[in-house]
């Protein structure tokens, strides 16, 4: 767009939206040789070469194996005369009820994910789990789930998952028998009951209440005994400033959706913090705008105040960049502003008057937006909502941070209201402080027994093989030889989640539970099976409800145990005097049971907290943070969560040094430059992303990556920058002073956005609150130029006598997550490509969400477009294809039929919105062994040189229409069939439907004024239409005007 | 080559031409037939216990939705698991080796392993649910299942077959009433979806 207009004007504009930083530059429109690169396949040649490229992923997974490809077509000539291979039927020798092969069956269970754990329905076809869904009767869920736990399936089946027991021995493992374990054990445990002996147990934070008991019972057979509790991300500064300033020592529920304004000091609690899936949901119920009656349209409005470029930053009204340990300054100052205007002391903060703290932190924050904050604030007092905390805050001023948050939030009357600190709180512990004692204990000698559970310590912690080493037994429950493991004496194999019974409760009003789906695949055991086993057979003198289990138990099994828990412990209190078995088999369908809490109000009291005094920082900082997807590497083997791009960077399987543009360019580092980032004694080598939207200052890195024994995919990607965290007095993870410097060398990050561009047509629409509420019509806020006409059009019309799918995509509601690419993975069968042909743009996902950046490169604001197959009324996909494999169906979907594709790959080059994925090699054998039981068997696996794109489900409409005949139903009910993207939608950004039924869901939001369609100009008449994302602060107008 | 031409006499043209034209077309017709039939019509291979459906179905009228089970609630009729077999078999018959060999079978948990006959491409989805509830019967894509012994692949299962149903030209009379539809001048009727996407996907 700018420079068409350029053409005429010869003054270059900046492009409202732009992907790359380069657009906004004026060589990049003006310069014949860069319009002619553009214009090449490749877009940027790969930096590697080829050799580079394979010495790099021969520490992954071997993907480049030209010898298969070749052997294939050779047995492809040779076999074409042969007759077909018999194939055998076999039935079952005793059918199990309910099964009926062809129809799926959906369990209620738990993602078990610490605070995020969800609600799920698993899938499964003829005994084997295919897909996970949200469960909608769970409160943190209610149908939604994120990317993380839709990837988790893939985990069940990843075959480096150890099948038995190991014993290591100087790094190497050896299989061994659960018996001759457990006679070790035993043994050992018999010992230490005697004795006085430290017994330890070191976990993740635990969010199953009967594997909590059994814990707390099982240690008490021994007199020095002690359960310790930690995770990277444990919340615990949040908990424990709970109990400094109130007295409660729980971490409180927050209500997004009752919230007007909120503000956020790096919490990413639309992605990453908390609760994601459900607050995500809460945040974007008050986000949904209606054009009718738009002068009235309400939207909350949120502020962010972040190290690091996260879905919460990005999708915020307002975003300030800062550098880690900022967050404390611009809260105090906030609060500085706010105790003003409440009349309450500001001694505790006196130092930090927004002026004062505005010319500390530097970067893009003035004292004039501080003022502002607190002013909305103010304002909304009751109706607001403070929060913070994450990776990239947790710094020497987590605690403090904390506190102030917290006396905003009472301060604003947002206690008992938006904050729920006595009613519905979180019910998880961990603490680092007892990590951190631990970890002495073990360096002096005095731990003889330690075992691990859900927790990876060895990769994390740079300190902990020294003090491990001093540890005489140490057992690691885990799913593989990690590096935890490595360190250990004994692997003790674990089940996945969809193989073990449990019970989850995440807050004081959900108990859900956990059940298996698929029988183990390994000879495997859960932490459950162990303790109980052991606790048996050493004849150990366990608390009393588990004593009392094991004596009337003589195979004790996790099953009967959490049964004999539930009826004991948990249906007194949950149930409704039903009978225990009734309100067992109730709660198991359903997946959960609920109760009402009570919220209260809290007084807010300083207690220990001491607010350390302002400091002016010049020094380069170091944030660190959790890819929301992709976590702290416990999912790294997953290739699904490995090759899900950043929503932000849009890069997939690395991490990398994400710096401001103004830094690099005053560096002279360009992306991809490898730079050396050195502190003290650390020292790492990282490729760099330049983000728009971070701050001069500062350099964030995601963790998660760089292990090495995570298994054949997650070994080799990235890099380990725990080391850069501080483990010795403080567990903390951000803040640290460090020093770049530029190596020279080029690493080329896999990135999806760039493969194309738009050539600055109008892709997509945001406009500010003012401006919807003055006129919300789409096209009073698009180039007139560029808006379609109406066109004579050659071809006859499309007739839809029945159905007629089309979508409707809410921009203000997404938030990028990525949650819809990986249901549309699983769903579809859509295979992993690995980075060097993500590199090359053979990416393989049916739905993408793009990410564009407006505004300036320094603050700039952020719209996510979902996009897929757009199903096209004239679609030119289906005129170029000269075999006819790509045509129009009787209900508006754009079908591809894979066998009839012979690969041309003219479609792809026609479709305006590059939403077709071609299959340049058999993708489908890179699933290994077990890796083949995820394929959805009710969607073909295709093979090479074929194109594929999305079906808008089709699988999902057959089957639908089918249960609806079978029900004597004529026509599908609205709402009933769903697609894989919009059932997983955390925000329900995604409607899809029936559009000739004019009372559809879909069709109601068609007819929003400020409903646009991607590049309309091209008139190509896409049946996916978009709603404007709306913002809601007092600037822009960036268009409207020509 | 003119030159050549000329010094051959008209009929040594012909001859050639005759020649010729059958070489190449034995050159096509063998190259086709190196490359298997899309259709496995008349597949008859043996089944690990001879089974046969002309008694049971046949003779004994046993209906086909007793142990194909699945036909009326799945994509696939499903072969009947074992038990299904010896809820008669447990009293019926128990002298023929054959039912001892099932017995056998049954009793040490191995499933018997039938030969697949009716297969279609992997790239196809056939659901027999709607095609039973619009009162298609069995043997219109399974031939006369009473009267065979072992069974064979009677019918093409090839898409024009599919299709020509679908559009009404082969559909059984019985289903047209059944689903209201009539037959236009063209002979064809709008029985069932003729979208790729009906059965690829």
């Amino acid at each position: 767009m700018a420079h068409q207009k350029n053409s005429d004007q010869k003054k270059f504009e900046k492009p409202r939206h732009w992907v790359a930083l380069e657009e906004l530059s004026e060589s990049y429109w003006g310069d014949g040789g860069s319009q002619e690169k553009r214009g090449q396949e490749f877009l940027f040649k790969p930096v590697e070469t080829i050799a580079n490229i394979d010495k790099i992923d021969s520490k992954g997974m071997a993907r480049r194996d030209f010898l298969t490809v070749m052997g294939a077509s050779m047995a492809m000539a040779s076999l074409s005369c042969a007759r077909r291979p018999v194939s055998k039927i076999i039935p079952y020798v005793n059918k199990p009820e309910e099964v009926t092969p062809g129809v799926p069956n959906f369990y209620a269970s738990t993602f078990v994910d610490g605070t995020a754990s969800t609600g799920i329905l698993v899938k499964t076809r003829e005994g084997r789990p295919i897909k996970l869904e949200g469960n909608p009767d769970h409160p943190t869920s209610l149908g939604a789930l994120s990317a993380k736990a839709q990837g988790s399936l893939l985990g069940l089946y990843d075959p480096d998952r150890l099948r038995a027991p190991q014993k290591v021995q100087s790094f190497r493992t050896a299989p061994m028998t659960w018996s001759e374990i457990d006679q070790t054990v035993v043994s050992r445990l018999k010992s230490l009951a005697v004795g006085d002996g430290g017994v330890r147990f070191l976990t993740a934070p635990l969010v199953s209440p009967s594997a909590s008991r059994l814990t707390q019972d099982f240690l008490q057979a021994f007199k020095n005994a002690k359960h310790v509790e930690w995770d990277v991300e444990c919340f615990d500064d949040l908990r424990l400033s709970q109990k400094d300033n109130y007295g409660t020592d729980s971490i409180p529920n927050y209500h997004f959706d009752r919230a007007d304004v909120i503000v956020s000091f790096g919490a990413n609690f639309i992605d990453g913090w908390l609760s994601p899936t459900e607050y995500a949901k809460a945040w974007s119920k008050n986000r949904k705008v209606k054009s009718e009656d738009s002068a009235q349209a309400k939207m909350s409005e949120t502020y962010v105040f972040e190290s690091t470029m996260t879905p919460t930053g990005s999708n915020a009204d307002h975003r300030y960049a800062i550098a880690p340990g900022d967050e404390l300054s611009v809260a105090a100052a906030v609060a500085y502003e706010i105790a003003r205007k409440a009349g309450v002391s500001t001694s505790a903060f006196s130092e930090y008057s927004p002026e004062a703290v505005a010319a500390a932190v530097d970067g893009f924050l003035t004292a004039k937006d501080i003022k502002k904050v607190a002013k909305t604030l103010w304002a909304a007092r009751g109706r607001s909502l403070v929060v913070g905390g994450s990776l990239n805050a947790s710094t020497k001023n987590a605690h403090a941070l904390q506190a102030t948050i917290n006396f905003l939030n009472s301060t604003l009357e947002n206690e008992g209201k938006t904050v729920d600190g006595t009613g519905d709180v979180f019910t998880v512990g961990g603490s680092s402080e007892d990590y951190l004692k631990l970890k002495k204990e073990m360096a002096s000698g005095k731990v003889d027994l330690l075992v691990i559970s859900g927790l990876n310590p060895g990769y994390m912690d740079p300190t902990w093989e020294a003090a491990v080493a001093k540890v005489p037994m140490v057992l690691v429950v885990t799913d593989r030889v990690d590096e935890t493991a490595k360190l250990g004496h004994y692997v003790l194999a674990s089940h996945h989640a969809l193989e073990a019974w449990g019970d989850v409760q995440v807050r004081k009003s959900i108990m859900s539970l956990v059940q298996p789906t698929i029988a183990p695949l390994g000879d495997t055991r859960s932490y459950e099976d162990l303790l109980l086993n052991w606790a048996s057979k050493a004849g150990l003198r366990v608390g009393t409800l588990t004593q009392s289990y094991l004596s009337q138990e003589k195979e004790p099994t996790t099953h009967t145990y959490l049964k004999y828990f539930w009826k004991k412990e948990v249906y007194p209190e949950w149930g409704h005097s039903e009978g225990f078995e009734i309100f067992w088999e109730n709660t198991l369908r359903k997946g959960v049971a609920n109760r009402t809490t009570k919220q209260g109000v809290r007084k807010f009291s300083w207690g220990r907290t001491k607010i350390p005094s302002l400091k002016k920082n010049s020094a380069m900082k170091l944030a660190l943070y959790e890819m929301a997807h992709y976590g702290d590497g416990a999912h790294a083997n997953n290739a699904w969560l490995q090759e899900l791009p950043d929503p932000v960077s849009s890069i997939t399987w690395d991490n990398f040094a994400n710096i401001a543009p103004s830094t690099a360019k005053k560096m002279g580092i360009r992306q991809d430059d490898v730079i050396e980032v050195t502190s003290g004694s650390l020292r790492m080598e990282l490729p760099v992303n330049v983000q728009p939207g971070m701050h001069p200052r500062t350099i964030s890195v995601a963790t998660g990556y760089g292990r090495f024994a995570a298994g054949r995919v997650g070994n080799g990607t990235g890099v380990n920058v725990y080391p850069f965290a501080s483990w010795d007095e403080e567990v903390t993870f951000s803040g640290r002073e460090i020093d770049i410097r530029k190596t020279g060398r080029r690493y080329q990050l896999a990135a999806v956005q760039g493969h194309h561009r738009t050539e600055g047509r109008p892709i997509i629409n945001d406009i500010t609150l003012e401006e919807f509420q003055n006129n919300p019509k789409a096209e009073n806020h698009t180039d007139p130029h560029l808006r379609l006409k109406t066109v004579p059009t050659m071809w006859t019309q499309h007739k839809y006598p029945g159905y007629r799918w089309g979508m409707a995509i809410d921009l203000n509601s997404c938030t990028g997550c990525g949650a819809c690419v990986v249901a549309c993975q699983a769903e579809n069968n859509i295979p992993v490509v690995g980075r060097d042909r993500v590199r090359v743009g053979r990416e393989m996902h049916w739905i993408r969400v793009d990410r564009y950046y407006a505004g300036s490169e320094d603050q700039p604001d952020v719209v996510y477009q979902p996009l897929m197959c757009q199903h096209c009324e004239n679609a030119s996909c289906e005129t170029v294809c000269p075999v006819l494999a790509t045509v129009h169906g009787s209900e508006g979907l754009n079908e591809q039929a894979y066998n009839r594709c012979v690969g041309t790959r003219y479609c792809s080059n026609n479709c305006p919105y590059k939403a077709r994925r071609f299959n340049f090699f058999d993708h489908w054998k890179d699933y290994k062994d077990s890796m083949n039981l995820v394929w959805n068997p009710d969607v073909t696996v295709r093979s090479r040189g074929i194109m594929e794109k999305c079906t808008f489900c089709v699988q999902r409409i057959n089957s639908a229409k089918d249960i609806a005949k079978k029900d004597g139903r004529r026509k599908l009910r609205d709402g009933e069939l769903k697609t894989a993207c919009q059932q997983t939608c955390p925000t329900d950004a995604i409607t899809f439907g029936n559009t000739n039924d004019a009372n559809s869901m879909v069709s109601q939001q068609k007819k929003e004024k400020h409903v646009f369609h991607s590049l309309e100009i091209l008139n190509n008449l896409p049946q996916v239409s978009y709603l404007t994302k709306v913002r809601n602060k007092e600037e822009g107008a960036h268009h409207g005007k020509h | 080559m003119l030159s050549i031409l000329g010094k051959l006499t008209k009929s040594q043209i012909r001859l050639g031409l005759f020649f010729g034209t059958l070489v190449g077309l034995a050159i096509v017709v063998g190259i086709v037939s190196l490359f298997p039939s899309a259709s496995d019509q008349g597949y008859y291979p043996e089944q690990p216990i001879p089974f046969s459906h002309k008694l049971h179905a046949g003779t004994n009228k046993i209906d086909c939705k007793y142990c194909h089970v699945g036909v009326t609630r799945s994509h696939h009729a499903s072969i009947p698991p074992m038990n299904v077999c010896m809820n008669c078999h447990r009293v019926v018959k128990t002298d023929s080796p054959h039912i001892q060999k099932l017995a056998r079978a049954y009793r040490d948990g191995k499933p018997i392993e039938w030969v697949r006959i009716h297969r279609l491409p992997d790239h196809v989805f056939f659901n027999h649910r709607p095609h039973i509830s619009a009162g298609v019967s069995c043997e219109t894509c399974h031939g006369d299942i009473k009267e065979m012994d072992r069974i064979y692949q009677s019918k093409p299962l090839t898409m024009g077959w599919c299709l020509n149903c679908h559009r009404g030209e082969t559909t059984p009379e019985q289903v047209l009433e059944n689903l209201g539809k009539k037959r236009g001048k063209d002979g064809r009727a709008d029985v069932a979806p003729v979208n790729c996407s009906t059965c690829h996907y």
